[in-house]
């Protein structure tokens, strides 16, 4: 887990923290992080798209053979 | 098979007449279908392992998540403030912050992110329109009950009950939605598991009756949880009526079977089914040492197919 460098608390002190406790804008913080943490993940992925895509995996297109929701451009 | 009332909370029905089960759910069908002593330990005795329990917890808590964002924009939020309402219950359903922590798939952290990202991968802009119930509810974990007309030792009718996790209109065709989450690939072959598949039976055969317009087939959300991330893929659930004919017959003899081995008092094992299941370190030690082997690894939960997921 990394701090997030913005924040006065860090990532992990907020997962240590009692839901009940966390501030709207504490819940939103963790929010934003993990929002960060996949647009990392889409460029990591667009970049090298191989690398978590084993040999042999295909991706029909028909509903009757289901979509994949990269294809769908939503990951 | 005939309706009764979809939300069924505060339905009071035994679920069990001695060692008949009356009130059945897919996960106690599954288990019956794939080895009888599987369901005697998982079902009738409620004994879960340590692995499958973090899979449950995590599962039951990525579900709640998902149903708190759909009731949030049913109540007028938008998918910010809804996914602030989805987050703060995946905390809250895994506090204190131990209960996950020691697995690295399935931890704390990652069901966070899957339910952030899923929400703005898949949730925000999706497709799939929630259907509005006539209480003006969203049809969001719906707990269903329907009689089978199979009677049952206890002189009443033998029941269907479970929860499907959402209903939704897609592209103008009313489907039920079911979310998975799994640490495999998504890809054709993950999808194809699900036809033929006990659960999706289950749930096609209770659209029939529990949605105000007949509800065709089903539509599968995974999310693959990753050490590093998470990825989603959608599946689609097709069953002909013949298919579901099959499948209703099947049942029927699959509940006079439960019935004599009831009867019996003896659950036969199915040993060509052992390979993934979690009870093969018990059952491969002698039958006189088999209590204690449970007692010592697994936990014991109760289930009611009838009680709503919170």
């Amino acid at each position: 887990m990394i701090d997030s460098p913005l924040a006065s608390v860090t990532i992990p002190e907020l997962f240590s923290t009692s839901p009940e406790k966390l501030t709207e804008a504490q819940v939103t913080q963790i929010i934003d992080y993990y929002r960060a943490a996949r647009e990392r993940w889409v460029a990591e992925d667009k970049e090298t798209p191989k690398k978590r895509e084993p040999k042999g995996t295909s991706k029909p297109k028909a509903e009757s053979s289901n979509l994949s929701l990269d294809d769908l451009g939503l990951v | 098979m005939s309706a009764l009332p979809s939300i069924v909370r505060n339905l009071v029905r035994a679920v069990f007449f001695g060692k008949f089960q009356i009130v059945w759910n897919s996960t106690s069908l599954d288990a019956f279908k794939a080895c009888p002593r599987r369901y005697q330990y998982a079902i009738l005795e409620g004994w879960t392992s340590s692995a499958q329990n973090i899979d449950i917890t995590f599962g039951l808590a990525f579900h709640s998540a998902i149903e708190h964002y759909h009731f949030a924009l049913a109540a007028g939020a938008d998918h910010q403030v809804a996914t602030i309402a989805a987050v703060r219950r995946a905390l809250e359903a895994t506090w204190p912050d131990t209960i996950l922590s020691t697995d690295t798939k399935k931890s704390r952290p990652n069901l966070i992110r899957t339910v952030v990202w899923y929400l703005d991968a898949v949730a925000k802009d999706d497709s799939i329109k929630t259907l509005i119930l006539d209480s003006g509810k969203p049809a969001v974990e719906v707990t269903f009950a329907m009689g089978l007309d199979i009677p049952s030792p206890s002189g009443e009718s033998y029941m269907l009950a479970g929860h499907i996790d959402r209903i939704g209109y897609y592209i103008d065709r009313l489907k039920f939605v079911d979310l998975k989450t799994t640490g495999g690939q998504i890809d054709s072959n993950y999808f194809s598991y699900f036809n033929p598949h006990n659960q999706m039976s289950c749930y096609n055969a209770a659209g029939d009756v529990i949605a105000p317009e007949p509800i065709e087939g089903g539509i599968i959300d995974a999310a693959q949880v990753l050490v590093n991330g998470s990825r989603f893929g959608r599946g689609f659930v097709h069953r002909t009526k013949g298919q579901m004919a099959e499948w209703r017959h099947d049942l029927r003899i699959n509940l006079s079977l439960a019935e004599s081995y009831a009867r019996a008092n003896y659950w036969p094992m199915n040993d060509t089914a052992c390979r993934l299941c979690a009870f093969r370190g018990v059952c491969a030690t002698d039958p006189g040492v088999r209590d204690k082997f449970l007692e010592s690894g697994f936990i014991r939960r109760t289930i009611n197919p009838l009680e709503a997921r919170t």
